[in-house]
């Protein structure tokens, strides 16, 4: 086997414009799909954990409830490859849906999918914190839901921020099953460069240290929030807001 | 309504309290009336539902059966909004409870920004729907409800000492200034009652002393007080009424100085003996 010219191969297709764009279309939309999908997941996690752990006086929280768990079921008993294909070559035209773009597709559906795992993360992440804060907060007059977003929320994801650092990984390495349903992803795009000559082993060889280059960047990122967060626990406050304050 | 007393503000009646989960009733039918300007210590052995009690006053738990009457309004009936009752009715935690994700600040100010806020857009709907009222008063900004309460919490903070701390966060406070804290918090709504669940009872011994002597002027200025503790000095000084309460009903209740006294019940004997 002859490396240096298989590497030769690889860097002489780099060269064209063109392919350096598709390389570059599909980092991005790879970053996308995990960005868009991961704060959607949060969105939609957020949700099912106050379900989960809301108290079960009303009949309306128990049909929540009971939804929530049959969700959380589908989304994490089926693959997400599965998921993708269903949405996208069965819903989509069982539903009469067209003109949507594929990348839409799978950015909803790692949401979705995201979302029932979030769910269980944040329901731990809500349970974390100390049961006065809430007391506390419906003493002064707070409603619940008003005491769940000002206090408890912002609590629980600042506990549970390592955890989702690991769901944001997870869902990045996810996308290169977006090929699926036709979304010009990282995998797809390598797979294209390699085609160019019939030399694969380079390109993917490359493909494995763009995710690897990925999740450090993401695991770096999560450590500057927790830093973040653990000074404002501790901080004496900046001297532009003590002359505020004074 | 078998006492109608004009000047009670809270008068519980034939409270029962059955915790679902153990099924152990904690309190056994209590009657209890607290008059405005009144300071009530509630005495009692760890389990003899001293607590439940207090912290039925406002349902932090909900009552099984009885009447709690604030100003009127039963606060047992599950059609009442108990929100707007607890706006009025303060209360300080044995574990301090300060919002650990907001400033010092923002803890006094969260709730009385976030509720005048909400009286503002209300009023505003009712001038939009319904009739026009002459003279009516322009309905403040954001803006200005936040300065105003953010004044009024450094005021408070300024009377505690603590007027340098408004920036940081609970974590970098110690217990007694914590306290002291969450005392004013709940004074920032201008409550008309407030509720202490042994304030001092997670303090270091050389921090109880700085919580009791703020709690010691609330009450001179007539601040209506309901205590829950194991500070005896400080119910001798301060109460006007002291309840003892022993296996979920109130098994005497006198002023202090014949409750500590002439102490009747053999339970409330038994009990003086172990604490004073």
């Amino acid at each position: 086997m002859n490396w240096s010219v298989k590497l030769e191969k690889f860097l002489s297709t780099m060269e064209s414009e063109y392919f350096q764009d598709l390389l570059i279309t599909g980092l991005i939309n790879t970053i996308r799909v995990a960005v868009l999908g991961l704060i959607i997941g949060i969105i939609i996690g957020t949700v099912i954990a106050v379900v989960k752990v809301a108290p079960k006086y009303k009949l309306i929280v128990r049909i929540l409830d009971k939804i929530c768990s049959v969700y959380i079921a589908i989304f994490r008993g089926t693959p997400m490859v599965v998921q993708l294909l269903l949405a996208y070559y069965v819903l989509l035209p069982t539903l009469e849906i067209k003109n949507v773009d594929s990348i839409v597709v799978g950015i909803v559906v790692f949401g979705m999918n995201s979302g029932a795992y979030v769910a269980e993360i944040m329901r731990g992440g809500l349970n974390s914190v100390d049961r006065g804060q809430m007391e506390a907060g419906r003493a002064l007059g707070l409603s619940y839901g008003t005491t769940m977003i000002k206090i408890i929320i912002p609590q629980a994801i600042k506990n549970i921020l390592p955890t989702l650092g690991n769901e944001f990984i997870t869902l990045i390495k996810e996308t290169s099953v977006l090929s699926f349903i036709t979304v010009y992803d990282l995998y797809t795009a390598l797979s294209t460069i390699g085609s160019k000559n019939y030399e694969k082993m380079v390109p993917y060889i490359v493909m494995a240290l763009i995710y690897i280059v990925l999740v450090l960047l993401i695991t770096l990122l999560v450590k500057l929030l927790e830093n973040i967060f653990a000074k404002s626990d501790k901080n004496k406050m900046s001297n532009k807001k003590k002359v505020k304050a004074v | 309504m078998a006492v109608n007393n004009e000047n009670a503000i809270i008068r519980v009646e034939g409270l029962t309290k059955t915790f679902e989960d153990d099924g152990k009733t904690v309190l056994n039918g209590v009657d209890l009336v607290v008059n405005q300007g009144e300071k009530v210590v509630i005495l009692g052995a760890s389990g003899s539902g001293k607590s439940t009690l207090l912290r039925c006053l406002n349902c932090m738990e909900d009552p099984t059966s009885g009447s709690i009457f604030f100003e009127g309004v039963d606060l047992a009936d599950m059609r009442v909004n108990i929100n707007i009752y607890r706006e009025h009715i303060g209360m300080v935690f044995q574990q301090f409870n300060l919002f650990n994700n907001k400033t010092v600040i923002d803890n006094i100010t969260l709730a009385p920004i976030h509720i005048e806020h909400r009286n503002m857009r209300k009023e505003k709907l009712k001038r939009l729907f319904g009739k026009k009222e002459e003279n009516a008063k322009p309905l403040k900004t954001k803006k200005e409800i936040v300065a105003e309460k953010k004044a009024h919490a450094m005021q408070l903070l300024e009377r505690i000492g603590l007027e340098d701390k408004a920036d940081v966060y609970p974590s970098t406070l110690s217990g007694g200034q914590k306290q002291r804290i969450a005392i004013i918090r709940a004074l920032a709504m201008n409550p008309k009652v407030m509720l202490f669940d042994e304030p001092t009872s997670a303090l270091d011994p050389e921090m109880v002393g700085e919580v009791l002597d703020l709690m010691k002027e609330l009450a001179k200025e007539g601040m209506t007080m309901v205590i829950v503790t194991h500070e005896m000095g400080f119910a001798r000084e301060v109460a006007d009424k002291v309840i003892f309460i022993d296996e979920g009903v109130i098994k005497e209740q006198a002023s202090p100085s014949e409750l500590f006294g002439n102490p009747k019940d053999a339970r409330l004997k038994d009990f003086l003996s172990k604490v004073l």
